[in-house]
């Protein structure tokens, strides 16, 4: 099914890269390049499902969580840390923060979609 | 997937990172260096760290991995950022720079050299460099320092978070610093409020303002803030590169069910209890003074970059579309003449429509070329670590101070001009400004200092390298020139004596010193700068300093000119450069014995420019009464052209004559009519120099006219 | 005679000895040729702006679809008896060293395929272009061609096209 991804991470080839597997599957992708960025276009657009990076300028992939988890309409959205793989501190923050899951850095693109497919079901 | 579709771009993103660590490393200052700075080397650093990774370059990510570490250590104050220690970080910088260069030049790695690099930055993140004491050379900050404030906006009970203007609350917030944590409050315990952490260079009042103006006054409450609201991410482990994960670990999901009410109160109440009163404090506190500037980097107008809303366009579309927009312009004049021949031109419609797309087609090549514009802070911010190296290698103390790099010039123009600047630069550090030493003996500062300035001057932009140094020496240049075989007459002035120096092959240095190269230096910066339509000119006081001046026109591409008749040949002049036309009456032309002609304008008398050996055509100048005289003013000096005929002002696309041919004397370029022909574009300075060259003064010219 | 861009790379067969393609062109009397893949396209003369201060054989610059580009009289400067501009007068613009300069010819004569064979070395004697530019004569059908390095010619200091500043 078709779905509206946001994607938040400062680097834009990670931005193209991402936007590149999303597409293919069929899926629209709006991307931001921080923090507030991506807050901003959570708030003026009805997205689906949010993956973002977690160090990033303006505000990090972290208080972006928490941000959208304060709005009621993102309590129930899927959103996706990008994290590296032993990052254990971050997962439990993520956790804490409320994020749905967590996505490893390098990403493998049919991952990427299955996770995307699992969590907006 | 294959990545190499993207490598363009991390090599880019790389780029840019490197040159925003490097800006940030040369400001900051050791005794106790901006958080908001640290904390974007650290990302920067972490940006590159995470994406080289992605592509393989595993030794990159291990240099990057360690410079994290260092940061980390300066954030605790475990470690000082002396000179020292910023100079091994910018060595690192550059060495990644070099491998990126390797990288994409042969896709080549010096595996021996960053590792070089990585034991120089380990060694250091062992080192015990924590110590006080006197930093010497320090890097001063320029903008403010960054505090931390608590802002609690209380939501009245039974309305929801959702009736804030969220979104200009956070575009106020962004545009004041950086948010670095959220907490909601849903009123378990008291009002619901919603809790932001804010780090700022902005003062508490300028903050409260802000926010109150947005939200009213009783709903929001700023407050100083001292610790991190979360502790800072430790830099992480550098993951091993292997192939994308496709095992289990992929990606994780926090519990399967999606949070639920339940949870997230849960979830926040937990950060609740954490979070805010954190007891991490640092001890650091914020001042409110600024520093006084000592070192290497000081602006002195101070300018905060916020982010503003862009995206990332290629180049080659953006000239593209210039090239589009100029074609246009021939387009438009094209129909402008083919209207007014037809003698359609009666018809008032068809005149008010060609009006009407020659205005529309003149925005739309102003607006695209302004797309190109960039601010010459660009290359300003390069000169602070070229000085830096510079000088420490002279063994001289300079400071270099910048003033009006918000001043914007088109793309090209600014590449174009990275050269030169930067050897003028060298030049002022390397025959300048004279040793600590020599200085103090002469009654000067030890410290020397290179001012690099922008403003906008008629019509054009001027931009100055001054030096506080020893000046030119004119006798040296004198008998360098005469060594050389160039032309050196008995009273000279300084001026003329000064341009000497940009003669090719010109060197008065003894010794080829290693730093600014031979004697390549000035005749390639003038030439240089010729090239972008410009004009190098020397100011120099012995013993005082010298102040190079480049004027540059704004725009390569686009010029308003006037097109003439002279001798039958049609040529345009720059409107910029025109004070008035006038129709000379009989007696307003006189002669004079020791020079030209010069016409009456008003009170004074301006010298007829004789075109004919300047520009090898039989102008108006024998019978200037019957035709035109055009004012002009260039570099101070006004003069008059007579031309036959004036044909009309029109915008014209400026064309490179140079692409395929040698430069013209006399001539600035080309550019296609309407009648698909072309025409020659005046370069009004250099025929001013040439025409008035063998003058005396200006005053003579006048006291004689006037006798008559 | 309309404006023909000739495209240099054409299909080949199978040749038996290797073959360069030249464009002939006649200046006065004699026939000139040079390696085609140098010749951007022909022009009819027409529209020429004189630059001020240029030697007689540099006659102007004219506007090849928004470039600029200087067009040499080669007849004038080596000398000729006559340049005369007439119906079939043309100018070969030529890419040469990343620049584009056009070169009048009375004539367009053919476009000739030389195999090494039918190459001779140069004369001894002079011709009427300074022999250090002719790479060889030509020999097809009858017809001599005077081979011409363009490259060398055009980019020389003696015709002084490139570079060098002048002051006025």
């Amino acid at each position: 099914m078709r779905k509206l991804v946001l994607t938040v991470d400062d680097s834009a080839a990670i931005r193209e890269m991402l936007a590149y597997v999303l597409k293919s599957a069929g899926h629209r992708v709006i991307e931001a390049e921080d923090g507030m960025d991506g807050l901003q276009k959570a708030l003026s657009n009805k997205v689906d499902l949010v993956i973002t990076d977690q160090s990033m300028p303006k505000m990090d992939g972290i208080t972006l969580v928490k941000a959208l988890r304060a709005l009621p309409q993102y309590k129930k959205i899927p959103i996706l840390l990008l994290t590296t793989e032993s990052a254990d501190d971050m997962k439990d923050e993520g956790r804490s923060a409320g994020a749905t899951g967590w996505l490893v850095k390098p990403f493998d693109p049919t991952k990427l979609i299955e996770v995307v497919e699992k969590v907006t079901r | 997937m294959d990545l190499t579709r993207f490598l363009p771009m991390f090599f880019q993103e790389t780029e840019e990172h490197l040159a925003a660590m490097e800006g940030h490393l040369l400001r900051l200052d050791p005794r106790s260096p901006d958080p908001e700075a640290l904390h974007s080397i650290f990302r920067a650093a972490h940006s590159v760290k995470g994406n080289s990774t992605i592509f393989g370059a595993k030794p990159l990510a291990d240099v990057m991995h360690q410079m994290e570490s260092i940061l980390d250590h300066i954030r605790n104050e475990e470690l000082h950022p002396t000179n020292n220690v910023v100079s091994i970080l910018l060595d690192a910088c550059d060495a990644v720079r070099e491998e990126l260069r390797r990288l994409k030049d042969s896709g080549e790695t010096d595996q021996a050299a960053l590792q070089a690099v990585y034991e120089r930055l380990t060694r250091l993140t062992q080192a015990d460099a924590a110590l006080p004491g006197a930093p010497h050379d320090a890097a001063a900050p320029s903008t403010r320092r960054s505090e931390r404030f608590r802002v609690e906006i209380q939501l009245p009970a039974g309305q929801g978070i959702a009736t804030l203007p969220l979104a200009e609350l956070y575009a106020e917030l962004g545009a004041l610093g950086r948010v670095e944590d959220v907490q909601a409050s849903d009123g378990a315990k008291g009002a619901p409020a919603l809790f932001l952490f804010l780090l700022t260079p902005e003062r508490h009042e300028v903050v409260r303002a802000k926010l109150v103006s947005l939200l009213g006054t009783d709903s929001v409450r700023v407050e100083r803030h001292d610790a991190p609201p979360r502790p800072a991410v430790p830099a992480e482990d550098t993951p091993p590169v292997r192939p994308p994960s496709t095992g289990a670990t992929a990606f994780g999901l926090f519990g399967e069910e999606q949070s639920t009410m339940g949870a997230l109160i849960r979830s926040s109440g937990s950060v609740m209890q954490t979070g805010v009163l954190d007891a991490r404090i640092t001890g650091r506190r914020a001042t409110d003074q600024d520093l006084s500037p000592s070192g290497f980097g000081r602006r002195a107008t101070d300018r905060m970059y916020f982010d503003r809303s862009s995206i990332r366009v290629d180049v080659d579309k953006v000239d593209r579309l210039l090239n589009l927009a100029g074609e246009l312009v021939i387009a438009q004049s094209m129909l402008a003449e083919a209207a007014q021949r037809s003698g359609a031109a009666q018809d008032a419609g068809l005149r008010d429509s060609v009006a009407y797309v020659a205005r529309q087609t003149r925005e739309l090549q102003e607006a695209v070329m302004a797309i190109r514009l960039l601010p010459l802070d660009y290359l300003f911010s390069r000169m602070p670590r070229l000085v830096r190296d510079l000088a420490q290698k002279l063994a001289k103390d300079v400071e270099l101070v910048t003033q009006g790099g918000e001043t914007e010039l088109d793309k090209e123009v600014i590449e174009k001009l990275a050269d030169p600047l930067m050897h003028l630069v060298r030049n002022s550090l390397d025959h300048g400004i004279e040793p600590p030493a020599v200085r103090e003996a002469a009654g000067k500062s030890r410290r020397g200092t290179i001012q690099m300035r922008a403003s906008h001057h008629g019509g054009g932009i001027l931009v100055e390298v001054q030096d506080d140094g020893g000046g030119f020496d004119r006798d040296k240049i004198l008998r360098k020139a005469e060594e050389r075989g160039l032309q050196v007459q008995p009273g000279m002035s300084d001026e003329e004596v000064w341009q000497l120096a940009f003669a090719p092959g010109f060197t008065t240095v003894d010794a080829v010193s290693d730093v600014s190269g031979r004697g390549v230096g000035m005749d390639v910066v003038k030439r240089n700068i010729r090239a972008l339509s410009g004009h190098v000119d020397v100011r120099s006081s012995r013993g005082e300093g010298t102040t190079i001046a480049i004027r540059l026109p704004l725009t390569l591409a686009i010029l308003d000119g006037m097109n003439v008749e002279i001798g039958g040949e049609s040529f345009i002049v720059p409107l910029s450069v025109i004070s008035e036309a006038l129709v000379p009456q009989p007696g307003q032309i006189k002669s004079i014995t020791s020079g030209p002609q010069v016409v009456q304008v008003r009170e004074s008398y301006v010298p007829l420019l004789d075109l004919e050996p300047l520009l090898h055509i039989r102008g108006g100048a024998a019978r200037p009464e019957a035709g035109i005289a055009i004012v002009v003013e260039a570099d101070g000096r006004r003069a008059a052209l007579a031309v036959d005929r004036l044909l009309g002002q029109q915008q014209v696309v400026i064309k490179s004559l140079e692409a395929n041919f040698r430069p013209v004397p006399g001539i600035a370029g080309a550019t296609v009519l309407g009648n698909g022909r072309v025409a020659l574009i005046l370069d009004v300075n250099a025929l001013i120099r040439a025409g008035l060259a063998p003058l005396k003064g200006m005053e003579n010219l006048e006291a004689e006219a006037h006798e008559r | 005679m309309q404006n023909r861009a000739l495209n240099p790379s054409r299909a080949r067969g199978t040749v038996a000895a290797p073959m360069r393609e030249y464009l002939a062109f006649r200046l006065g009397d004699e026939d000139y040729a040079i390696d085609i893949l140098k010749v951007q396209e022909i022009r009819v003369f027409e529209a020429v702006t004189k630059l001020p201060g240029a030697p007689e054989y540099i006659k102007g610059v004219i506007n090849l679809r928004g470039l600029i580009a200087p067009v040499i009289d080669l007849r004038i400067k080596f000398g000729f008896k006559e340049a005369a501009y007439g119906r079939f007068t043309v100018v070969i613009v030529l890419h040469v060293h990343e620049r584009l300069v056009a070169v009048v010819a009375d004539a367009v004569v053919d476009v000739v395929a030389l195999t090494e064979d039918e190459v001779k070395p140069p004369p001894e004697f002079a011709t009427s272009v300074n022999v250090e530019y002719v790479m060889g004569l030509g020999a097809k059908d009858d017809h001599m061609l005077i081979l011409l390095d363009i490259e060398k010619l055009i980019s020389s200091q003696e015709l002084g096209i490139f570079d060098a500043e002048a002051a006025l």
